[in-house]
């Protein structure tokens, strides 16, 4: 009796282990749409804080959901579907990707952003080459210049 | 006149040779066949340029750009493999063996070979691939295939998950070089 009791709850251990397993192999990405902005800060001061030291300014903004306003310069559409838009500067600015997904479900947004002087927009910091760069971008809703 | 249009002929002549050819969105896929699974994983954020003058090259792309269909392999690929909050970059600098300008002429095909230096996770490794470079009107397309090996650079893969990460990684570069 007491011996299939112990079977029993050492099955229902491996089971829960299992399933746990499962969702834990299969959970999805972070939604970074979603996601809570944790700095914000100029696109320009970004940048400079990263160019005078960037090993200090990776401890503080890796990975971190930023928030980075400035005027966007370029506007490229990329072989993936992806958009990437650079703030202040194409190599010395702030590089913001939007995935494909993104580009198609807001296509008013990324007309109105490539006439606009000054945007919005937050997502992951991913490191510095010459520019810093953001991904899983999304634009941050403005109240003024009849953004949409 | 005719001496001051030659003049400006001629200069512009010359700067379209010492052009540098560019891209910020190049794409660099690595594919991993093992036993158990086969993971891929894509970066198409690759700064490149080459010195369309003496065909010295030069990658940068972050580690973290890198995406996986797997939110969980990304996280055990950044935290760690690659370890990229110690090391977010990967680069390569090196030189198109034998180049010439005229590989660069619109039309032109040419298979050739790359050799430099490869730096991943902090260690540098020397790496000689073939590639191929086929220039139009809008730029040159270069495309390149090598193998990478992990222990080579220092990662480590513990014994757990040694079926399921080949020891040698096929990386895939295209990158749609653009004059400036």
């Amino acid at each position: 009796m007491n011996k299939k009791r112990i079977l029993i709850l050492f099955a229902g251990v491996m089971l829960a282990v299992a399933v746990i397993g499962f969702y834990q192999f299969n959970k999805p990405h972070k939604n970074y749409e979603k996601a809570k902005v944790e700095v914000t800060i100029s696109a320009n001061l970004l940048h400079d804080t990263f160019n005078s030291d960037e090993q200090k300014a990776n401890r503080e903004y890796l990975n971190k959901i930023i928030e980075v306003s400035g005027q966007p310069v370029s506007y490229d559409h990329n072989a993936n579907g992806s958009v990437t838009i650079c703030l202040e500067d194409e190599f010395m600015g702030v590089s913001c990707t939007f995935d494909s997904l993104y580009v198609v479900k807001n296509y008013e947004r990324f007309k109105w952003a490539q006439k606009a002087e000054l945007i919005k927009i937050k997502g992951r910091c991913d490191g510095f080459l010459t520019d810093v760069r953001l991904s899983k971008c999304s634009f941050i809703p403005m109240t003024h210049q009849n953004a949409p | 006149m005719k001496t001051m249009l030659l003049l400006a002929l001629s200069f512009s002549i010359f700067s379209v040779n010492a052009q540098k050819y560019f891209t910020r969105t190049g794409n660099v896929i690595f594919f991993s066949h093992a036993p158990m699974e086969d993971i891929k994983a894509e970066n198409s954020q690759v700064a490149a340029i080459l010195n369309g003058e003496d065909g010295s090259l030069t990658f940068a792309l972050l580690i973290k750009s890198f995406e996986f269909e797997k939110a969980l392999m990304q996280e055990h690929f950044n935290e760690n493999y690659l370890e990229s909050d110690d090391f977010p970059k990967a680069n390569f600098k090196g030189e198109i063996i034998d180049f010439s300008r005229d590989m660069l002429q619109s039309g032109k095909n040419s298979e050739v070979s790359i050799s430099g230096q490869l730096t991943i996770h902090g260690v540098t490794q020397n790496i000689e691939t073939l590639a191929n470079l086929a220039a139009n009107e809008d730029g040159v397309r270069g495309t390149a295939q090598f193998i990478v090996k992990p222990e080579d650079y220092n990662i480590k893969i513990p014994k757990a998950v040694r079926n399921n990460i080949a020891k040698e990684i096929e990386v895939t570069v295209t990158v749609d070089l653009k004059p400036r």
